[in-house]
């Protein structure tokens, strides 16, 4: 069960976040030119696998696996949170949902605005726009992966995941020379929601003493009570928008 | 200073966002647990302690997300 959600967990996290880094990179590409881009964007992965080098070797030296679990379970545990609060917010209306081919739109215009600097015979635009979108995008999939695999003890399969979902989305995006904006974003960032938030709560726990009704079983019954709460969130918060919605349209008082 | 501040800035927002009620309600009722069981041992319902904190937190945070859009409206 571990495994195959960590595998789950991982690939669809990365995979989103490959999507709004396929959307820039094509943005670029097609206005700037492919060399600069690719560079800016390799630069970044070569950072991003270093990191993940260094952080997995330090933390799977980490001897106190209860601290471990505590660390790890509470940092994704609340970074979880943070994505699943996001996705009820975005299902329910009170925040605009991602529109890959809006942003593609935005970066291209920005790209055809910006000037030509070049630097080590580089458009630096090109570059450093590449190599931040990449490098800030691959930060939140170093995270999960260095998270999710170390309190596991599975980073290996957790960065294998993560390759196989940049490597599968990536291949995607050139293909189409488009941006992916099929893909159900929201539905995806709430099903990694879901996961890190259980995974975190779990290993927080288990960290700290608490004995799981179910033991490793508890991480189904942790999966469908959040699943639960996301559902009645989104319903309420659907309700109280489609309020603010007919208080917003109604026509003013004239006393 | 101002580089570590930065620094540390980047990575609470990075990690945490907005709703910092949440992290800190999650890390005081983990110490709070924590100190629970190693002075009385554990027990499996402490588990659904931690469940209702963090599901009352992360209500608390999305009634402060909306709040913003049913004031502007009312």
């Amino acid at each position: 069960m571990h495994s195959s959600a960590t595998v789950i967990a991982v690939f669809l996290a990365s995979a989103v976040e490959v999507v709004e880094v396929v959307t820039i990179l094509l943005a670029l590409g097609l206005t700037r030119g492919w060399r600069p881009t690719l560079s800016g964007a390799s630069a970044a992965t070569v950072i991003l696998a270093g990191l993940t080098a260094i952080l997995g070797t330090a933390l799977e030296g980490w001897i106190n696996i209860h601290a471990l679990q505590i660390v790890v379970g509470f940092l994704l545990l609340v970074f979880g949170l943070q994505w699943l609060r996001k996705a009820v917010l975005r299902a329910s209306g009170f925040k605009a949902l991602n529109d890959e081919d809006e942003i593609f739109r935005e970066e291209v215009a920005a790209a055809r605005r910006a000037p030509l600097v070049r630097h080590l015979s580089l458009d630096w635009f090109a570059f450093t726009v590449a190599f931040k979108g990449v490098l800030l995008e691959g930060l939140e999939v170093v995270f999960i992966v260095m998270t999710i695999g170390t309190a596991n003890g599975q980073l290996g399969l957790a960065t294998g995941a993560a390759v196989a979902a940049a490597v599968i989305v990536g291949a995607a995006g050139i293909a189409l020379r488009h941006p992916l904006s099929r893909v159900p974003e929201n539905s995806l960032k709430f099903a990694v929601g879901l996961l890190l938030t259980t995974f975190g709560t779990f290993w927080a726990g288990e960290g700290i003493g608490i004995n799981w009704l179910g033991a490793d079983l508890a991480l189904g019954w942790l999966l469908g009570a959040y699943c639960l709460a996301a559902w009645a969130a989104v319903r309420a918060l659907r309700a109280a928008h489609a309020q603010v919605d007919v208080l917003s349209t109604a026509p003013q008082s004239m006393d | 200073m101002h580089l570590l501040r930065r620094f540390v800035t980047f990575w609470v927002d990075f990690i945490v966002g907005d709703a910092w009620e949440v992290a800190l309600g999650i890390a005081v009722a983990l110490a709070a647990l924590w100190f629970v069981i190693h002075s009385w041992g554990g027990q499996a319902g402490l588990g659904f302690v931690l469940l209702a904190v963090i599901l009352g937190t992360s209500w608390i945070a999305l009634i402060r997300a909306t709040a913003h859009a049913r004031n502007t409206s009312g």
